[in-house]
């Protein structure tokens, strides 16, 4: 694998790096300072030209979602850091925030200049404690170093960042149900158009971007549009946090190019499988993804094109690694699980769907399943997904339903036929 | 029984106001607050924020209710959430949520008999690497399994 | 309406025209197109929730959900394809899976959202064989409306009803998924004026109205258009009647831009109860010794007549402004031509002067639907100013021979109404035509059932001057007859 710059975990190692006194004896808010002295059209266009995408799932391009938002001066816009991570699979954000807070902020800082914003939020789920209390002390460090507040740096540019604590739902981290949580209300998800960017938080142009994506910036600012081109693939240029995770010598996050082999994770830098488990399968991108059959995986690059190809997504980037010895049905059951208690309930095809699926697949897993259970279940994940819904959170609980069913559709006939599952051991009831 | 914010909470919900444009978003961190305060969200809790808010009952309770973290009813003086979804499950953290419950002898969701526990199953908590992983109140464990975790609740003052 | 503010496009081939920027799927409503939906409602923000309303826009890759659509200048919109009725199907068959099957005891059924758009979009078999979620059934959230949250849709309207409409945000949904529950704050009864529109709008049976619950199917109802005939706003209503048992079960509201909007408030609906057989006078009765005897209309009349005849032009009369104009004009016009000139009316010049609005949004402090019409038509006989306060001057004279009065066909209009016409035992002979049952009393001598408001056709004057009709239903009393065949 040939060298690659760490955009994200350059610093990591350097001990106390959270705290503010050594990160900018690393160079830290050099770039924020560099940005303010330039116009927000220039900042956006060198983060457009890197190619960056959105680090949350979505994959969408930063610098052309910041340009959505009018140059209407009036307007107060605002700067949204999602930090609500709760894909399963996914725990590189929360990396970021307790070890990296400053890096976050400088990132945040120079968005916020590029959108024109004077008051930004990081939503940070609840459960984060650490992360929570590493960002209030960074941005009260910054405060006493006039880093954030009014004037910063000495320039007319004035910026607050407030952390907001979540309280335990999945969906507060889809865009809109974010927005929707800080506006006081239940995370409900918005109906769209309008968008964010157009109408967002207080119906006020709105820019939610994710941590990685966010602390991607400042080095993107230092290096170059092209520099960041250099490494990743075209279409997935740069870097990109990689959970790796399940039965595996060295599970961690790791920093790697895109387009990076999804077998050498697991093999190389993951060690492989533990003990003498063999690889069954990988779910690359979160619980959301499609799931791949080891034979698939060991094909597929981890970039958005890549992946993608193979009938799945990049998605977060959290990837689980499957072993031989586990239920496919059983695996189905616990993430369809987790949909059916996340789902929202705002919109029927999902809260109905998510529901329905769970119990059939429930029914399988313990021997009460139908034959006509199994085309059901891909009828229903079809039918909820593609536009269905208010948001993507239907079609995330419909495409493990769909790959689970498609690729190991012999596990569910056997679980109906009622033969004896030799994988599926777990009988306490859940 | 009234209740009310002790005047260290009353200024810290006071801070509230200058942190939003629109006063309504005070309502989440005023939540957590009084689960700080008072324990859990009971009527008199809701019907308290509600007050202070301006905002009518019924649209307090439904960000209470929507909400994992915020309690309607009392929780044991230590919460323990064990994630149960995809990695931690294949860890055989559902094992270890089935085993605690049947050594403290309680249901899911209740406290035990000296309110000194409430179990409960979670998602996925962030630290997959490190599964099966739980949190208790506000710390998180790592690669718990069932012998550790005896030690660790046995450990907690009561 | 200036040429730039209606746009022109095409729906299923057809040419359409709608003012600029009006909500597609209410224009598809109204141009009767076949669109199903439960959650969109015109008078309520949207909520695009129920995911029924999908249409096809040629250029756009995916149908969208109409309710969220402005309607644009030459937009080309299918409502008919096999892949929207693949859509409707599916999210109907998913609004089906947990709803009870209570059809055989749903007061909505009938009239019911999920019934008629199964007939039109679903008639499939239902594949769902797992063990539906359980919610509460028979909670009673107020003095008119029940919740059965199994049967709840989730489509909120209720929610958003009284959110922007009444705007006490008195419901909300609680918890999430499939486990979310529609109501109120641990049940609290809903406390305002408005809690019976929630009924009206709610497309399933989760929300019902207490009053009308088990009492009849709506099939048997026959639909009058009518004005409310509790207070002066007049809003717009349907009255639900059954003409074969002679009984109205409820009044709804009836869309009026300008009066009412698409409401009307609880006070209003109830009305109702006052006009059927049993809170009514239903014969002729004739005072005799400490007895009023039921008699037949060839006495009564007699009596009637005779007694006109007898005192001549020193009649006294005292109208109500709860009678059409019609029934104004032909009293006094009757009565005048006779040379009888002591006319008096009840109506108060502090209701026709303060007319703001006295709850959360259409009642008023007058409850008489007609006090303009009554004032207006007196005033066409020059006898405005013969109101209540000189009435009571001449009762008190103690020189009346002869009364008739109208008294009102709604006792809680004017709870006072019999201390008003106190004195009253000093008048020799005291003729009422009226509804009421609650009037049948000892102070009168005469008593003359006369029509209620859904049995005749006419004409209330509102509190702004606005003429409104009122049309005439089936008979429900056998023995009433109209003031002007009593009055000749």
């Amino acid at each position: 694998m040939k060298d690659f710059p760490k955009v994200l975990f350059e610093r990591l190692e350097i001990p106390n790096i959270h705290k503010i006194s050594v990160f900018q004896e690393h160079g830290g808010y050099q770039m924020a300072k560099r940005a303010l002295q330039m116009a927000p059209e220039e900042v956006t266009k060198i983060v457009t030209d890197s190619g960056l995408r959105g680090r949350g799932g979505a994959g969408f391009p930063t610098g052309m979602k910041w340009s959505f938002v009018p140059k209407d001066a009036s307007k107060i816009k605002y700067l949204l850091c999602n930090g609500d991570e709760s894909e399963p699979g996914t725990f590189k954000d929360r990396i970021l925030m307790e070890k990296m807070p400053h890096l976050l902020l400088e990132g945040m800082i120079i968005a916020a200049h590029a959108i024109d914003c004077h008051r930004a939020y990081i939503y940070i789920r609840g459960e984060f404690t650490e992360s929570i209390a590493a960002l209030e002390k960074a941005i009260e460090d910054c405060h006493t170093e006039n880093i954030l507040g009014k004037n910063i740096f000495g320039t007319k540019f004035n910026l607050e960042i407030h952390v907001f604590k979540g309280a335990g739902a999945y969906i507060c981290g889809e865009e809109t149900g974010l927005i929707s949580s800080l506006e006081g209300t239940k995370g409900w998800p918005k109906v769209k158009p309008p968008f964010p960017a157009i109408a967002g938080f207080n119906r006020l142009p709105s820019i939610v971007n994710n941590v990685e994506t966010l602390a991607a910036v400042p080095w993107i600012l230092k290096n170059g549009a092209q520099a960041y081109r250099k490494f990743g693939t075209e279409k997935s240029p740069g870097t990109k946090l990689f959970c790796l995770s399940g039965p595996v010598k060295n599970p961690g996050t790791y920093e790697l190019p895109c387009g990076f082999p999804l077998k050498d994770l697991i093999f190389d830098i993951g060690g492989g499988l533990l003990d003498d488990l063999n690889l069954k399968a990988v779910i690359p991108g979160g619980a959301s993804a499609k799931i791949l059959t080891a034979e698939e995986a060991l094909k597929t690059t981890l970039c958005y094109e890549g992946c993608q190809t193979m009938g799945t997504m990049l998605g977060s980037g959290g990837v689980i690694v499957i072993p031989h010895t586990q239920c496919m049905v059983d695996l189905l059951h616990v993430v369809s699980y987790f949909f059916k208690d996340e789902s929202c309930g705002q919109c029927t095809p999902c809260r109905e769907g998510t529901g329905w699926m769970h119990k059939i697949v429930d029914s399988i897993l313990h021997q009460r399943g139908r034959p006509e259970d199994v085309q059901l279940l891909l009828d229903i994940s079809e039918n909820i997904q593609g536009g269905r819904t208010i948001c993507a959170l239907a079609d995330a609980a419909a495409w493990p339903v769909e790959s689970y069913v498609k690729k190991f559709k012999q596990e569910f006939v056997d679980h109906i036929e009622k033969k004896a599952c030799n994988l599926y051991k777990y009988s306490a009831s859940l | 029984m009234k209740v009310s914010f002790s005047p260290k909470a009353l200024k810290e919900f006071n801070s509230f106001e200058g942190l939003f444009d629109n006063p309504k978003s005070r309502l989440l961190p005023t939540l957590h607050l009084a689960q700080r305060e008072f324990g859990h969200l009971s009527t008199e809790v809701i019907d308290y924020v509600a007050a202070l808010l301006n905002l009518p009952s019924a649209k307090v309770m439904q960000v209470a209710s929507f909400y994992t973290m915020l309690h309607k009813k009392s929780v044991g003086k230590y919460e323990v959430t064990i994630c149960t979804n995809i990695t931690c499950a294949m860890m055989k953290s559902r094992e270890l949520l089935a085993h605690t419950l049947k050594k403290l002898n309680v249901k899911e969701k209740d406290m035990t008999q000296d309110k000194k526990f409430t179990i409960r199953r979670e998602e996925c908590l962030g630290a997959c690497d490190k599964a099966p992983a739980l949190r208790i109140n506000d710390t998180y464990y790592y690669n718990v399994t069932p012998e550790k975790l005896d030690k660790i609740l046995e450990s907690l003052p009561s | 309406m200036s040429e730039k503010n209606i746009v022109q496009f095409e729906v299923d081939g057809k040419e359409v025209q709608a003012p600029k920027g009006e909500n597609l799927l209410k224009v598809l409503i109204d141009q009767k197109f076949k669109v199903p939906y439960y959650c969109y409602h015109p008078g309520l923000s949207v909520a695009g929730a129920c995911r029924m309303c999908f249409v096809e826009q040629e250029g756009v890759p995916r149908p969208m959900i109409s309710c969220n659509m402005q309607v644009q200048e030459g937009m080309k919109i299918k409502t008919e394809s096999e892949n929207l009725k693949n859509i409707r199907k599916w999210n109907l068959a998913f609004h089906l899976i947990n709803h009870p099957l209570d059809c055989p005891i749903c007061d909505q059924a009938g009239e019911c959202g999920l019934q008629d758009f199964y007939m039109e979009h679903g008639q499939y078999n239902s594949q769902m064989q797992e063990q539906k979620v359980l919610k509460r059934k028979v909670v009673s959230i107020g003095d008119h409306v029940m919740l059965d949250s199994e049967r709840c849709i989730l489509c909120s309207r209720c929610v958003r009803f009284f959110d922007e409409v009444p705007k006490t945000s008195e419901m909300a949904i609680f918890n999430r998924g499939d486990r979310s529950e529609i109501g109120t704050f641990l049940d609290r009864p809903l406390k305002n004026n408005y809690t019976l529109n929630s009924v009206n709008i709610c497309p399933v049976g989760a929300l019902t109205s207490k009053d009308f619950r088990f009492k009849k199917r709506v099939w048997f109802l026959k639909k009058l258009n009518s004005i409310c005939p509790g207070c002066s706003t007049g809003c717009n209503i349907e009255v639900h009647e059954d003409p074969r048992e002679k009984q109205v079960f409820r009044m709804l509201p009836r869309y009026n831009e300008n009066v009412n909007g698409h409401w009307m408030c609880d006070y209003g609906a109830m009305r109702y109860e006052k006009i059927n057989p049993k809170n009514r006078i239903l014969t002729p009765k004739l005072k005799q010794g400490h007895e009023l005897v039921p008699t037949d209309w060839d006495n009564a009349q007699k009596y009637f007549d005779d007694a006109m005849e007898k005192v001549g032009k020193d009649l006294y009369v005292l109208i109500t402004p709860q009678y059409t104009v019609e029934e104004f004009e032909h009293i006094y016009a009757t009565f005048t031509q006779k040379g009888i000139q002591n006319i008096f009316h009840t109506v108060d010049e502090k209701n026709i002067k303060d007319t703001k609005v006295i709850d959360e949004l259409l009642m008023r402090n007058d409850k008489n639907p007609n006090s303009k019409g009554l004032l207006k038509v007196s005033a066409a006989h020059g006898l405005e100013k013969q109101n209540l306060a000189a009435f009571q001057k001449e009762l008190e004279t103690q020189k009346i021979k002869t009364l008739v009065v109208f008294s009102p066909a709604d006792p809680d209009s004017d709870p006072e109404f019999m201390n008003s016409l106190k004195g009253i035992e000093a008048v020799e002979t005291k003729i009422q035509l009226g509804t009421a049952a609650q009037y049948e009393t000892l102070d009168f001598d005469c008593i003359l059932p006369t029509l209620s408001f859904v049995e005749k056709a006419g004409t209330f004057i509102n509190f702004n001057d606005v003429e409104q009709k009122i049309e005439a239903g089936a008979k429900l009393v056998e023995d009433a007859k109209a003031i002007s065949e009593i009055l000749c």
